[in-house]
């Protein structure tokens, strides 16, 4: 259902809520902190963590397997 | 006239008469130049009339004497500024024969700031102010309070009209004062003579501000009914920095005030962050403004630089990767005031914008540096805030620059096409498709077996930052993003000057109609599908507005049964196909009639509980339990429950399934505690509002504490409709859960080999024919894209024809969820992330 009114989302740098989505830096607050989550992606600061499975290890060691559906 | 210098040591003299005036004769260089001396003809030189004025009061207020200083703007449209000061000396000057007011008033170059040492810290410009204010003046009038009498004296245009004469007397000898009244010269000030309040008001907060606890009465006869106005602002430059942050959020609780004297040069600072980006530096010196700064401005800078860099690398707050704070970054979200008093400022014009004194850059510096230090190590938490804050500046401007030298370096490489993407040869936009793929036996594949014609490759690669204790840290590496920035052609950011134009974000300049994401269905595949989404959601948002972002859709499965292979998209799919290889080989009896199903109606009846099966999970995932669920049907009606709650009571949960909302209100007043519903609480119950986490009052007991959940079972409607129609294939919902009896037969085979297998439930058909159909049957499931060949790669996921995808929708309903479920991958919760990845990464819809 879409809404009206333009939604409050939180800013992904600073955190702060506002209608920034239609905005021209949307969905960032301002430049600024458009400029510094690019510089976190040139930056190599974005990671995805996580921690490995029993699944990651077999699915390493056997490559091929059958599949419960 | 006497230049003498200055004497060193400042002391005061405690007779202040004509004798101390010195002067320069004629104002009507004035008159004939006024821009030399007033700026201008302008409203803004009108108003510096008054600054010229009050400045001579606030001198009085500087040397010592003065405490108020009353304004007015009468109705005729003159002014009048009144001071509690000392008064402008009566006696005659001896050198000169006049009264020193007469010839403070008429005698250019002519005053008690120059020398003899009565006003230490002065604003007014030597000798220049009430004359010049005088010259250009359609009349002027002083009344001198001082020894028991009221003295006075008029011109007009720097005329002396009235001589210096007594009006009236005094009881009180010491009250004294100096009250100036004017009208400005329409002759001169072409433009206007009409005072403004605002900016009147404006000045006097300033000088209220930089001059504590001087104070200000100030009242626009003009308008009916005006009230005067009171103006004081007791803490100084801490109620001006207070003002200046108002309605901002400030990034640490308290402005910092420094002050401090060196060389008789009196520094006050006070300075605060705020979270916006601008920055607030106001600089006085002798309570002028200066809006061009100076060398106490530079002095202040570059002090806040120093002491946030050294205690910022004292403290080990900046890593190796943090780009060094410069000085334009503690600038950002400063607001600050500077104040210098300076027995002889020197400033670069008369109007005062600019102080140029040399050494004020070195003593408001050292006074500055001193006392950001000793506040720093006294609050370290302050420190840290406004380092940060200073950091995110930095790295703001680092990414700038990064971003345009990427796009530039692409434009300087001719084409500026990255060396491993193999583009297409059709030029047209709205034509061409670029694929990401992961990997680079992948993007070989990709590669080989393109539409060569339309379809151009890009591989890149997730960096597997370290494996240790069991983690996987995936990231894109700086080449990854540049290369893709530059593959697709649009920039990035947004111009903020015509010179950055360039590198800026521009949609005309997207080199393909489609960016597809092409990557393996495995966890790492998910990670690098969602940062790049994520990257494409943040930083090129437009992209994914206009739907150009698609998820390529790899088949799941291999199915390989004898010689004959079969790809298979998804879980659906293979059911499928299992489904209708299972129910070729069995036959199903039911038990109540005696009736055997025939292939294609078992089939058909296979789909439909296999249609049930996924609802049966959603109900799950709601934390219900299905056969529950099914036995709170309505007898009579048949109805399915349209709602359940979950109630959590210390370690134990449980669900309670209503029929409709009335049932759930009901339920809700006699369990007002679990706050099912937002609504105030009616009157007389228990007196208490219900908050929304549902016993937040309960506090002091967690082990009664209840917490509950409602739902809205939406899937009620589809459920009962796959329940009618299974009743009239013949199966009883009431057969859905075990019974104690077989209710079906499943045979496979016919007659003497014929196995006969009972069934005690309905869930125990499908799960019983998948098996039988999987038998036989290799299922090997895609690990990754490598694992086709080219020609493979096209024919199932690329060729325009066969290929399913999805594309990236994005609106601001689902981009809240989007940040936070990215916001979870970067974190160290685990279930969430995991769900998220399960459950596809951003919202994508189905393409045909």
């Amino acid at each position: 259902m879409r809404k009206i009114m333009a939604r409050e989302i939180p800013c992904p740098t600073c955190r702060q809520k506002g209608a920034w989505f239609d905005t021209p830096y949307g969905p960032f607050c301002s430049e600024r902190c458009k400029m510094v989550d690019l510089g976190r992606w040139l930056g190599e600061e974005y990671r995805i963590t996580s921690p490995l499975t029993v699944e990651d290890l077999k699915e390493l060691s056997e490559g091929v397997e059958d599949e419960e559906p | 006239m006497s230049d003498a210098p200055k004497p060193e040591t400042a002391t005061k003299k405690t007779e202040y008469n004509a004798d101390d005036l010195n002067s320069l004769k004629g104002l009507e260089a004035v008159r004939k130049k006024p821009g030399m001396y007033i700026g201008g003809t302008d409203e803004r030189a009108l108003h510096h009339c008054v600054s010229e004025v009050l400045d001579n009061s606030v001198d009085e207020f500087l040397a010592g004497y003065c405490t108020h200083i009353d304004v007015s703007i009468h109705a005729d449209g003159s002014i009048s500024i009144r001071d509690n000061g000392r008064g402008i000396p009566v006696d005659i000057n001896k050198e000169h024969g006049i009264p020193g007011v007469e010839l403070v008033l008429t005698q250019l170059h002519s005053g008690g700031k120059y020398g003899q040492g009565n006003y230490e810290y002065s604003g007014g410009t030597h000798g220049v102010g009430a004359k010049c204010v005088n010259a250009v003046s359609e009349w002027f009038k002083v009344e001198v309070t001082r020894d028991g009498k009221i003295h006075a004296m008029s011109f007009e245009r720097g005329v002396t009209k009235q001589k210096l004469h007594v009006i009236a007397e005094v009881k009180n000898k010491k009250h004294t004062g100096t009250l100036i009244t004017f009208m400005p010269d329409p002759e001169i000030f072409q433009e206007t003579t009409e005072f403004k309040a605002e900016r009147i008001l404006t000045r006097l907060n300033d000088l209220a501000y930089i001059n504590a606890p001087l104070s200000f009465t100030f009242i626009d006869e003009r308008v009916e009914g005006a009230k005067p106005i009171h103006i004081q602002h007791p803490k100084g430059v801490e109620d001006f920095v207070n003002r200046l942050v108002e309605n901002k959020t400030v990034v640490h609780p308290k402005p910092i005030l420094i002050k401090g004297t060196r060389d008789r040069i009196i520094v006050e600072v006070a300075l605060h962050y705020t979270d916006t980006y601008n920055e607030q530096l106001l600089c006085y010196t002798n309570a002028v403004p200066n809006p061009d700064g100076g060398t106490h401005s530079s002095g202040f800078r570059g002090a806040l630089t120093r002491a946030i860099n050294q205690y910022a690398k004292n403290n080990s707050l900046l890593k190796d990767k943090d780009p060094a704070i410069t000085g334009n970054d503690v600038l950002e979200g400063l607001a600050a005031v500077v104040s210098v008093k300076h027995p002889d400022p020197r400033f670069e014009s008369q109007t005062k914008v600019k102080l140029i004194s040399p050494e004020v850059d070195s003593i408001v510096g050292s006074i500055t540096y001193e006392g950001l230090m000793l506040h720093f190590e006294q609050n370290p938490n302050v420190a840290k805030k406004i380092i940060e804050k200073c950091l995110m500046a930095a790295r703001a401007r680092e990414a700038a620059r990064k971003a345009r030298e990427t796009v530039r370096k692409g434009a300087l490489t001719g084409g500026g096409l990255p060396g491993k993407l193999a583009d297409c040869s059709e030029r047209d936009p709205s034509l061409t498709e670029l694929f990401v793929v992961e990997g680079d036996s992948a993007g070989g594949s990709a590669k080989q077996g393109r539409d060569r014609r339309f379809q151009a490759i890009l591989p890149i690669k997730g960096k597997i930052i370290n494996v240790e204790k069991a983690r996987l840290d995936k990231v894109l590496q700086n080449a990854e993003v540049q290369t893709l920035i530059t593959a697709i052609g649009t920039g990035i950011g947004t111009a903020t000057s015509e010179k950055d134009k360039e590198g800026s974000f521009d949609i005309s300049k997207l080199r393909y109609g489609r960016i597809i994401i092409m990557t393996d269905a495995d966890v790492d595949g998910s990670h690098i599908r969602t940062l790049l989404l994520t990257f494409f959601y943040r930083q090129m948002p437009e992209l994914v507005r206009q739907g150009k972002i698609y998820i390529a859709q790899p088949p799941l499965y291999l199915i390989k049964r004898k010689k004959r292979e079969e790809y298979v998209e998804d879980d659906a799919q293979l059911n499928k196909i299992l489904i209708s290889l299972g129910a070729e080989e069995v036959k199903l009896k039911n038990l109540a009639d005696g009736k055997v199903f025939t292939p294609a109606q078992l089939k058909d009846m296979l789909e439909t509980l296999e249609r049930l099966a996924k609802f049966s999970d959603a109900i799950r995932r709601h934390g219900g339990d299905f056969e529950t669920y099914l036995s709170e049907r309505d007898p009579k009606t048949g109805m399915l429950p349209a709602y359940m709650v979950k109630v959590r009571e210390g370690n134990a949960e449980w669900a309670t399934y209503f029929p409709g909302e009335a049932e759930v209100r009901a339920f809700h007043e006699e369990n007002r505690d679990l706050n099912l519903f937002d609504d105030p609480t009616p009157e007389g119950a228990e007196g208490e509002a219900p908050e929304k986490p549902a016993a937040k009052k309960d506090k002091s007991d967690p082990t009664t504490r209840r917490r509950a959940r409602l739902i809205e079972l939406h899937e009620s409607t589809t459920v009962q409709k796959l329940i009618d129609e299974l009743a009239r294939k013949g199966l009883k919902i009431e057969h859905y859960s075990d019974s104690d009896e077989p209710i079906f037969e499943l045979i496979e085979g016919e007659g003497d080999k014929a196995v006969v297998q009972p069934l005690f439930s309905i869930p125990e058909i499908l799960s019983k024919v998948l098996e039988i159909g999987k038998r036989g049957l290799t299922i090997q499931r895609f690990k990754g894209l490598g694992e086709m060949n080219p020609k493979q790669l096209y024919e199932t996921t690329m060729n325009p024809n066969k290929r399913k995808m999805l594309k990236v929708d994005l609106n601001e309903d689902n981009a809240v969820e989007a940040d936070r479920m990215f916001t979870i991958l970067m974190g160290d919760v685990v279930e969430p992330r995991r769900v998220f990845i399960e459950d596809n990464a951003l919202n994508a819809r189905l393409d045909v």
